[in-house]
């Protein structure tokens, strides 16, 4: 149909989208690699010092540590979203009744702020007045632990918070996947004789790879966005020992004014998220999107 | 008998871990709740007791000395403004990609779909040094357009998948019809998908008004704060915050979208389901 190829139709329909997004995501991307080879204050003149700033980002300990404790942030946020989620969504698909209500009470922090979650934990985590998580470790005898301020609990305590968050979500995305499997598969396994955990190896999980790998990307892209948990909690410390890659940078930008340095973090930021687009991309093509 | 026993046990099994999980998803939710109408005295004395008295003092206080109603209302004209463009934008660039003929038509969905896997952090210092040029820094233009921008890719997607499930005879029937392509956007493809539009809306809602990122970097003045950032204003030196407030401010600023997430549920977890992307 020649009104579908109309070419200045085409245009106007697509130039805000794309106008709005070229400028404020794409070209500001371009821009950080631009940045990361300048020595500069973000007012006074640029001055290029080509790799200067990543042969810094090498020797920088802390640099070291919030790359390491990204990584570690990264695996317990996964961990918990996927490793929780599925179990809660294989539960659920045993239940008879009631599970509507169930799914939307795990669904409710999804929906609310960062910081409000921020805030609550970090009233459980209180040492003094004592948290909620120190009356049961002193339920149990144990002494009880300034989460936020040892460096050994400071970094599983805050990725928790985000890990926790949207657990919600991937038991929705799973437990939709589980119940979608076809129950004439399942009835003939059973007949066949197969035990339940036969049953979940090597029927359920099978035919859903496809969304058990989405729901990988999504909660890695999810945890490559962390930075409000750990700014509003700790601020990084103590002594960097929650700061990830996003919180150093802010940072090194918005409060040491160290553009250029803090442009060379955002890099490794998105070689990163390169990672996260390769793997999406793969999924779409097998998925033919 | 035997087979009766581990049955039974399973059963228990299966019962207390449901309860356990129920426990760790639901209980900070009703604590913070209820926290917010407890007196300030009994939060600092024992906070996780069972409540002895309930209070109103607490939304006093943020009513009356803190700034609340103008975060409030600052992440209000924010979320308005955001969601329309979201909305109109994305409509349309799904419309053209979804139906209309043209090359490099795959091309450019996938360069809108990149966006799904952006960090906001990597785009900041660019940003910030954008609208520094052009005297954008602490307005609400300078939340509202980078909200915009990060939430097209998700809306186009979810405008995307609905739009390829209408079938091109409508359109072609509408062509026959003397329909031209703005009719065909405007009276067709729009009220087809108010459903869409409605799971969109939703899902940016939650996004735009718990945006933290964006208004914490370009936001200086107090009258312009959001609600995200207004929160911390309760936060006083070490030891000195006020908790009853503090919970009060929390529980008022997720009401609404806790609103939305009650009234659209299904709409909401669908558009998850489907784009199954989070802010």
């Amino acid at each position: 149909m020649k009104v579908l190829r109309d070419k200045k139709a085409i245009a106007l329909f697509l130039s805000p989208a794309l106008l709005v997004y070229s400028v404020l995501v794409m070209i500001p991307i371009a821009l950080t690699f631009y940045y990361s080879v300048l020595d500069w204050d973000g007012l006074g003149e640029k001055r290029w010092i080509g790799l200067g700033n990543f042969a810094k980002l090498m020797r920088d300990a802390v640099f070291v540590r919030a790359l390491s404790n990204n990584l570690v942030y990264i695996l317990i946020v996964m961990l918990m979203q996927l490793g929780i989620g599925f179990l809660i969504a294989l539960l659920l698909t045993y239940l008879k009744k009631g599970r509507g209500f169930i799914q939307t009470v795990y669904y409710i922090p999804s929906v609310i702020t960062v910081i409000a979650v921020a805030q609550l934990f970090t009233s459980f985590y209180s040492y003094e007045p004592i948290g909620l998580f120190n009356i049961f470790r002193k339920l149990f005898g144990l002494a009880p632990i300034a989460f936020l301020s040892e460096y050994r609990t400071v970094l599983p305590a805050v990725a928790s918070v985000e890990g926790w968050q949207y657990i919600g979500i991937y038991m929705l995305i799973f437990y939709s996947a589980l119940v979608s499997v076809s129950p004439d598969i399942i009835e003939a396994a059973r007949i066949d004789g197969a035990s339940e955990t036969q049953l979940l190896f090597k029927v359920r999980i099978p035919s859903i790879t496809n969304v058990i790998l989405l729901s990988g990307i999504l909660s890695l892209v999810g945890a490559l966005r962390g930075f409000a948990a750990p700014m509003n909690m700790t601020k990084g410390g103590p002594n960097h020992r929650s700061e990830i890659l996003a919180t150093y940078m802010y940072k090194k930008a918005f409060t040491s004014r160290d553009y250029g340095y803090g442009s060379a973090l955002a890099v490794v930021i998105v070689i990163l998220s390169i990672v996260a687009v390769l793997l999406i991309s793969r999924y779409m093509e097998r998925e033919e999107i | 008998m035997r087979y009766y026993l581990i049955k039974r046990t399973k059963r228990v099994l299966y019962w207390s871990l449901m309860a356990a999980f129920l426990l760790i998803q639901a209980y900070p939710i009703l604590w913070l709740l209820l926290a917010a109408f407890r007196p300030n005295i009994e939060l600092l004395s024992a906070p996780f007791a069972l409540p002895r008295s309930l209070t109103l003092e607490n939304f006093v206080t943020i009513f009356t000395k803190s700034h609340i109603l103008t975060y409030i209302k600052n992440s209000a004209i924010i979320s308005f403004f955001s969601l329309s463009f979201i909305v109109l934008f994305s409509s349309m660039a799904a419309f053209a990609i979804a139906k209309m003929k043209f090359q490099g038509n795959r091309a450019l969905y996938r360069y809108f779909l990149i966006g799904l896997t952006i960090p906001y952090s990597v785009t900041l210092i660019p940003l910030f040094t954008m609208f520094a040029k052009i005297g954008l820094i602490d307005t609400r233009i300078s939340v509202i357009l980078p909200l915009l921008a990060f939430q097209l890719p998700v809306s186009i997607m979810l405008f995307v998948n609905f739009y390829r499930f209408i079938p091109d005879e409508i359109i072609e029937a509408a062509v026959i019809d003397g329909c031209g392509i703005f009719g065909i956007y405007g009276r067709i493809m729009i009220p087809l998908s108010l459903n869409t539009i409605l799971t969109v809306l939703a899902m940016n809602f939650i996004t735009v008004w718990n945006d933290y990122t964006f208004s914490l970097v370009f936001i200086n003045s107090a009258e312009l704060k959001t609600i995200s950032i207004g929160l911390q204003d309760f936060i006083g030196p070490r030891g000195l915050k006020d908790w009853g407030a503090t919970y009060a401010a929390i529980a008022l600023s997720i009401l609404p979208t806790l609103l939305i997430y009650f009234s659209l549920n299904s709409r909401m977890t669908a558009g998850m389901t489907l784009g199954a992307v989070k802010s």
